[in-house]
């Protein structure tokens, strides 16, 4: 906007610190943008505020006028898509509320061992005249299993049901476990299997919101895409809804990839108000940013002091500065982006993750959703899943089963699959003759090639999302299988 | 005429599994108002015989479609189609002919796939028709497919177009593979420009309705509108991939009614638009020859002791030029006004209001005496 008039000086502050603003000029071209607040030095006219929450958008017309240095726009809160049953949010009801505020001050329904605790609570909620019926339990075909897949809770038998509303139940289990590694796994009646990742850190209570969603068609249950997990000590539900909106506008930034952070932020889990989950959202969205410098480290470092066991604490500090060198990571992180991270890393350090862990055999089921780790449940009998004996894990490595015969352990399925990877993989790395359409037969060369050049093995661990010890176990399998290798 | 451009066009109505994809009604619709546009004097200018279209309809003649529901085009189909497409730029290459633009553009069912990539992307990726629960890898990288074709150079500019949704699938898709090994030209395709825009960011719904008895997609719709010259620029007429953008981002939603929109909840319409950091500035890329911006509909309220006053429209520096004016101004004040952000005074009472038009033909926005300040 040319002209001879005064600048003037445009501030906008949003009511969510983690909101991201964006500043669009009279021709509708966007000029600024900024994360909570932000502050442009603009020519006076018409300008288009716009604020963003996950998907949610808002926009307003201002005019800045020339008779004041400065103008000050202050934006109310936008209601966010949360299944935690906060103030201003989509999903909210008190009676929800009021429910497990007073279920969560009381003791736990099972106790199956000690050192942390896992709270989850499911809920439905169907609109006036909707066509969808309420699902019959909240907790429909939802289990917490030890990373055997051993059944310790049926959510659907042992949790506690809210049925003031027929339109909105609601169901809490509080479980008191042993620290370590636990599946959420849903069942479904098409068939289809999912696990989630959960990780109950040594004197955390792990609190785990789900909605409802459709898997398919037919089958509506628990959306573990979506949940929302947050921490505190004493397991009530005492949240004020400022770090639950916090952690929730974090959690859904990351959703969508985008970085919404500020230093105030990052300041603010990392203070004394105890907010691991916070923390792990915020470094993340530092990683989005490409920030690894001081207030990565303070951050990752308030992690490991609150929970120093976590996976996810872990695969952060693969990014420390040096970075901490831990290996035999054999258990799943929570968060998808602490899983890339692992994946990542296991490109120059293959023993980062056992071959034949449960870590390393996720990575190619993985479902395509943010933020959490979720697989589709491989088939037990197709392909065993191999564990490692020690079911916890830290920056001690987990004991390396000795692979004696690699490829024992890799079922003629995967071998296919990786055969099906390498030809599609080779097609899209090594371009051949220009009038060549048919993909040339994928030959042993082909394979020692892979073995024998560490970025392009890099690229393939990427390209199948499989950590590196298991891409070496799957390259060895399918030479023996060739007839060519050991 | 752009004698040199291609196009592709797939659209798919009907799948196999009704269950896992159930019918829609747009994406042919919506694939005949692509190419209506593509091939009008005023609009792509691409000749007839430069544009495949895939489709069941065109796969199968007159054949009886209800025994055949959902069974064309499958993967296989679409890809003999693009490797045809591929064959015949070559071919255009090879005889030292200019390469042109081409244009892909699909609409049916889809997801967002992230096999290939990890974490940092998501490629939008489309069913094919005989997609069922158990047969997933019936889908086309289409992203991936438009991104091999700008790396091969072999056409100045590829813009892409996907009207589908890019929601998460409830369960593991491993990929479909290029049909074709890229040949990649990296010194040409510097200069070259692969633009892609998508109906639905990553995990997100595309949604379609009914208008004027025909069910459309909302992103095509809108896409269409802004091709035909809404989204030009209102001073300097240029329609450019920049604003082909600009204005994607900012109107999609108000292609939907107000009904609509309760009924679509909390869902999120917006595109995913994008284009390689490393081809040339979207500013730079003229879709059509400049002409005249188009202006649209905006009925004014004007408050009961404003009526007969002076009136005005304005914009820019501190909203110094005027659009148009009036001496005395009637209780509805009906006016055609750019696309822009826009001042309206009433001077003699010292009340003024903000407007941005909904630059949507046909559609009329509506200020009421409530939004009126002093």
């Amino acid at each position: 906007m040319p002209g001879n008039h005064k600048r003037v000086q445009l501030t906008v502050t949003a009511r969510d610190t983690a909101a991201e603003i964006f500043l669009i000029d009279d021709t509708l071209n966007k000029i600024a943008q900024g994360v909570g607040a932000l502050s442009y030095t603009v020519s006076p006219g018409v300008y288009k505020v716009k604020l963003k929450i996950g998907t949610q958008t808002q926009e307003q017309l201002v005019r800045v006028r020339d008779d004041q240095p400065t103008h000050h726009v202050e934006i109310a809160a936008l209601p966010i898509m949360t299944a935690v049953p906060i103030a201003d949010s989509f999903f909210s009801r008190d009676a929800h509320r009021d429910a497990i505020a007073e279920r969560y001050s009381g003791a736990p329904h099972l106790e199956l061992g000690s050192g942390s605790h896992i709270y989850l609570c499911a809920r439905d909620l169907v609109a006036p005249g909707s066509s969808i019926e309420a699902v019959s339990h909240p907790m429909r075909a939802l289990s917490l299993r030890d990373r055997m897949g051993t059944v310790l809770v049926d959510f659907e038998i042992e949790s506690e049901r809210f049925d003031g509303d027929p339109s909105a139940p609601l169901a809490l289990c509080m479980v008191a476990v042993d620290p370590g590694l636990y599946l959420l796994h849903l069942e479904l009646e098409s068939g289809l299997q999912v696990d989630q990742a959960l990780f109950a850190s040594l004197g955390w209570h792990t609190h785990i919101y789900l909605l409802q969603r459709y898997w398919t068609p037919d089958d509506r249950a628990v959306d573990l895409l979506n949940a929302s997990i947050l921490m505190n000590r004493d397991g009530t539900f005492d949240y004020s809804d400022e770090i639950v909106r916090l952690n929730e506008v974090l959690r859904l930034g990351l959703v969508q990839n985008r970085p919404v952070l500020s230093s105030d932020i990052v300041q603010a889990v990392n203070g004394k108000a105890e907010n691991p989950m916070g923390g792990l959202l915020a470094a993340h969205h530092l990683l989005l940013r490409e920030s690894v410098g001081d207030l990565f480290a303070s951050t990752v470092a308030r992690l490991l002091e609150l929970m120093p066991d976590h996976p996810d604490v872990t695969a952060l500090t693969l990014r420390l500065t040096p970075p901490l060198h831990p290996t035999g990571l054999s258990t799943p992180p929570m968060l998808r982006h602490s899983w890339q991270l692992i994946l990542d890393a296991s490109t120059s350090q293959p023993d980062l993750v056992p071959a034949y862990s449960l870590n390393a055999q996720i990575g190619s089921r993985l479902l395509s959703g943010l933020p959490w780790v979720v697989w589709q449940t491989p088939d037990l009998i197709d392909s065993p899943i191999i564990l490692d004996d020690d079911g916890t894990m830290g920056l001690a490595p987990d004991p390396v089963p000795t692979p004696a015969l690699p490829d024992t352990r890799i079922t003629p399925t995967e071998l296919d699959k990786t055969e099906a990877a390498l030809v599609q993989f080779k097609q899209q790395q090594q371009p051949i003759d220009l009038l060549e359409n048919a993909p040339a037969p994928l030959s042993d060369a082909d394979i020692d090639a892979l073995l024998d050049d560490e970025t392009s093995r890099a690229h393939f661990v990427r390209f199948t999302n499989t950590p590196q010890a298991r891409v070496n176990a799957q390259l060895a399998g399918l030479l023996k299988r060739r007839g060519s290798g050991g | 005429m752009a004698d040199n451009d291609m196009a592709l066009i797939v659209a798919i109505d009907d799948y196999s599994d009704g269950a896992f994809c159930p019918p829609l009604r747009g994406p042919n619709n919506d694939a005949m108002a692509f190419r209506r546009w593509l091939t009008s004097d005023n609009g792509g200018d691409v000749p007839g015989d430069r544009i495949t279209q895939v489709s069941a309809r065109r796969l199968l003649g007159k054949q009886p479609l209800p025994a055949l529901i959902g069974s064309r085009p499958t993967l296989e189909d679409v890809r003999e189609a693009i490797c045809q497409l591929r064959m015949s730029a070559r071919a255009m290459r090879e005889r030292d002919e200019p390469v042109g633009r081409l244009y892909l553009y699909f609409a049916g069912h889809g997801f967002a796939s992230d096999f290939g990539n990890g974490l940092g992307q998501m490629f939008p990726a489309m069913y094919t028709a005989e997609v069922t629960r158990d047969l997933l890898h019936a889908h086309l990288l289409c992203w991936t497919y438009g991104k091999a074709l700008f790396e091969e150079s072999l056409f100045r500019e590829v813009f892409l177009f996907m009207d589908f949704c890019q929601t998460a699938p409830g369960q593991r898709v491993t990929a479909s593979p290029l049909p074709f090994d890229v040949r990649r030209d990296e010194l040409h395709s510097l200069n070259s420009f692969f633009f892609w825009m998508a109906g639905a960011t990553a995990y997100n719904p595309s949604f379609e309705h009914r208008v004027d008895g025909k069910t459309r997609g909302i992103f095509t719709e809108a896409l269409v509108a802004a091709l035909k010259g809404c989204a030009r620029d209102p001073d300097t007429g240029a329609l450019t991939a920049q604003d082909l953008k600009k204005y994607l981002y900012n109107t999609m939603p108000h292609f939907l009614t107000d009904d609509e929109r309760a009924q679509i909840g909390h869902a999120v319409v917006e595109p995913d638009i994008d284009y390689l950091p490393n081809s040339k500035e979207p500013r730079s890329v003229a879709l059509v020859p400049d002409a005249p911006a188009p202006t649209f509909r905006v009925h004014l309220h004007i408050p009961r002791q404003a009526i007969g006053q002076r009136a005005e429209i304005t914009f820019g520096d501190d909203c110094r030029q005027v659009v148009v004016a009036v001496e005395h101004v009637r209780r509805i004040w009906k006016v055609r006004l750019p696309w822009r952000l826009l001042e309206v005074r009433l001077p003699d009472s010292g009340l003024f209001t903000l407007v941005e038009p909904i630059p949507i033909p046909e559609r009329v926005t509506k200020v009421s005496v409530d939004a009126w300040q002093s």
